[in-house]
């Protein structure tokens, strides 16, 4: 309860801690940065909602980048509620950050698509688009909508993106392997330095890591809420460093006192 | 005027943040009103997938999905234990595809592209040239740990040994991250019940939980008898 | 007669399949091609109907908690299957029935009770890993200390007090990150991926039968 108290003074007394760029935010921003007019992006396949306070932010800041982009296609691209998911990225987006949505509209410049079947569903989507699936999520015919004109499988995307849980290895497979696809990843703090050996192999251009790299990107596009809870995210860390010496203090200041008096008696 | 879920949020996060005083009916009605939702949503997207993946397409034409369409129904008798072995076929068919799709990609995308950051590249920089070589034994180190075709002695028990040690770091690593990951997550409630309104709403859950909290300590005080009480 | 069509044609369609999507991806055979492009087209469609196995499942559960009237556990499945049930109905919406009444109920539904507490619930689990940490990260041999080191760094690295505290902090955390943690990752990622493929191969073999229990 203690805890809880300690993670809730930032959010009534914000302290304010800078924060710095790395790597995987910087890598992450130059690839979004340089899409041109006519390039695709895909959105693909991302959490439904299960991790959202830490990996939503991030979410947001790089749809509304990509969105922000002009003549920039975006395929929003996801199975289970996922798509619900997008349609709240979206919504975020016009409440917060561009009340228009940069002037984009639905079917125009982007939509967004369901599939099922895990990897297999994906294979078939970046295989033949209309082979796996002839409908969006709003169960509009595919070429009915003018975002749709000239893409017709994984090959027609310029570059890639996701927010990931757990496995990666599928999007990996699917995306780069298969379609050469470049392909950037938001993941879960721990789940992310998983992915380094893929990012120094140059089969990610980009591994964010979390809540941190979330706040970093809202500093270099737009800002919310991610950048307000790092101080929170800071008191919380800076506990179980605390506790954590403790511990040890604890453990070997016993251990030591047990050798004391075995010492004694023998 | 206050939006009405602007209310209920920061209550439906206190009575979930309650477990951590006592598993209480507010913890328990909060998780089943969120079982009982989630599982709706997901019978609605999967109701929502069905018809946009294979519905609607029979029926503008395309006669190829009513083999899968079949065979979805045919899931369904898994939930009975005289015809499970019908869904076996739908199952069969899954898992056909996603070993295919997935093992294909496996050596390619994985193993030739991980075993290339592996083995090191040296270079004229002394600092990369250690790095690299760090990089060679650890990851080489722990491939050898778990091979138990060979018995972990010797200099095979050696390098054993160091892959333990590199496998420390990352479950280091990986307990620090998920650390990091779950308190991120609990940030978004925590934020919601220490700003206004929920704010109110916390201090007024604050006061019921002590008032509990002096209640169950004063029914427990009353139960324990008086020294003395006992003796004839 | 019952073994042949209970066990040995369902292992024998993953044989086939399987097959078939690895032999696709190395060869251009267009009879080939299209087999593997059918067959995950219809993985695709199955799919989706597996995707509400679970709310069966579910609603058997606890519409038979129910139904025997327990008064400690049957209120609670009650209300479930009154979320479950408005929650589905007003999912109808996702296919055009209902109108924006019916889709704003949902969607408040999604975010402001599924979201909300799906979010809340998994950071639950962060209080419980704190907690665990003061149990865990102690140092009682050599490799205990190097896991704590590890842990120590890559935390306060990672988070801006960090690098207010102490600048190399975040250089510290960013080399184990990038050196001896990348390393560690990719040799437990290449025995995973190795453990994979035999798996596969297990189950193409028919080695491999857990996922008929039941059938037999």
């Amino acid at each position: 309860m203690i805890y809880i108290l300690v993670l809730g003074i930032p959010f009534i007394r914000p302290i304010g801690i800078p924060l710095q760029i790395s790597e995987g935010t910087r890598d992450m921003y130059n690839a979004l940065e340089a899409l041109k007019p006519g390039d695709v992006v895909l959105y693909a396949w991302t959490i439904d909602l299960s991790a959202w306070s830490e990996l939503g932010p991030g979410m947001v800041a790089i749809a509304a980048h990509i969105l922000s982009k002009p003549d920039v296609k975006l395929i929003m691209v996801g199975e289970l509620a996922t798509p619900l998911c997008y349609e709240r990225i979206i919504d975020t987006i016009r409440n917060t950050i561009s009340k228009d949505l940069f002037g984009k509209e639905y079917g125009k410049d982007y939509c967004i698509l369901m599939t099922a079947g895990g990897e297999s569903g994906m294979k078939a989507f970046m295989t033949d688009i209309r082979g796996a699936i002839s409908y969006d999520f709003y169960l509009n015919s595919l070429d009915d909508l003018p975002v749709m004109e000239g893409v017709r499988d994984g090959k027609d995307f310029t570059i890639a993106f996701t927010a990931i849980t757990s496995a990666y290895q599928p999007h990996i497979r699917q995306i780069v392997d298969l379609c050469n696809v470049p392909l950037g990843a938001l993941m879960m703090g721990a789940v992310a330095f998983g992915a380094m050996p893929y990012y120094k192999a140059g089969v990610l251009f980009s591994v964010m890591a979390g809540l941190g790299s979330c706040a970093e990107y809202e500093l270099l596009t737009y800002k919310g809420p991610a950048i307000t809870r790092m101080d929170s995210l800071s008191l919380s860390a800076v506990m179980v460093v605390i506790l954590m010496i403790a511990a040890n203090i604890k453990f070997y200041s016993t251990k030591v006192s047990v050798k004391v008096e075995s010492d004694k008696d023998g | 005027m206050v939006d009405l879920w602007q209310i209920i949020i920061p209550i439906e996060v206190l009575c979930i943040f309650s477990y951590f005083y006592r598993d209480n009916p507010f913890y328990k009605i909060a998780e089943h009103v969120f079982i009982g939702t989630a599982t709706g949503i997901a019978l609605s997207v999967a109701i929502q997938s069905t018809i946009l993946t294979g519905v609607k397409p029979l029926l503008a034409g395309k006669i190829s999905l009513l083999p899968p369409i079949v065979l979805g129904i045919l899931v369904f008798t898994r939930i009975t234990k005289k015809w499970i072995w019908i869904s076996q076929y739908s199952f069969a068919l899954l898992i056909g595809v996603g070993t295919g799709v997935s093992s294909r990609g496996v050596v390619s995308a994985t193993i030739i592209r991980l075993i290339g950051t592996v083995i090191p590249a040296w270079g004229t920089d002394m600092w990369s040239n250690v790095e690299a070589l760090i990089y060679f034994i650890m990851a080489a180190t722990i491939l050898i740990y778990f091979l138990f075709s060979f018995e972990h002695s010797g200099a095979v028990g050696y390098m054993a040994t160091i892959g333990q040690y590199s496998m420390m770091v990352f479950f280091g690593q990986r307990y620090s991250g998920y650390i990091y990951s779950f308190t991120s997550n609990a940030l978004y409630g925590i934020g919601l019940i220490f700003t206004p309104p929920g704010i109110y709403i916390t201090i007024i859950g604050i006061i019921i939980v002590t008032a509990d909290a002096l209640l169950q300590y004063s029914r427990n005080k009353s139960t324990i008898p008086e020294a003395g009480d006992s003796a004839g | 007669m019952s073994s042949l069509i209970r066990r040995q044609i369902p292992i024998a369609i993953v044989a086939m399949l399987s097959t078939i999507l690895i032999l696709e991806y190395f060869t251009t055979i267009e009879s080939i091609d299209s087999m593997g492009k059918l067959s995950a087209e219809w993985a695709v469609v199955i799919g989706s109907f597996v995707m509400g196995l679970g709310s069966v499942g579910l609603v058997r559960r606890h519409g038979k908690i129910v139904m025997s009237m327990n008064k400690t556990d049957s209120p609670y499945s009650l209300l479930l299957l009154v979320f479950f049930f408005a929650t589905t109905i007003m999912g109808f919406s996702l296919f055009g029935i209902g109108g924006p009444v019916l889709n704003n109920a949902y969607k408040s539904m999604y975010n402001d009770i599924f979201m909300v507490m799906s979010t809340v619930t998994w950071g639950l689990a962060g209080f419980f890993m704190v907690s665990g940490a003061y149990r865990a990260f102690v140092a009682r041999n050599k490799q205990g200390l190097v896991l704590v080191v590890a842990g120590l760094f890559t935390l306060i690295g990672l988070v801006p007090i960090g690098a207010a505290i102490w600048p190399p902090f975040v250089a510290i955390q960013e080399w184990i990150k990038n050196v001896p943690g990348s390393a560690a990752s990719a040799g437990i990622s290449l025995g995973a991926a190795l453990g994979g493929l035999s798996f596969a191969l297990r189950l193409i073999l028919g080695i491999e039968r857990t996922w008929l229990r039941g059938s037999e």
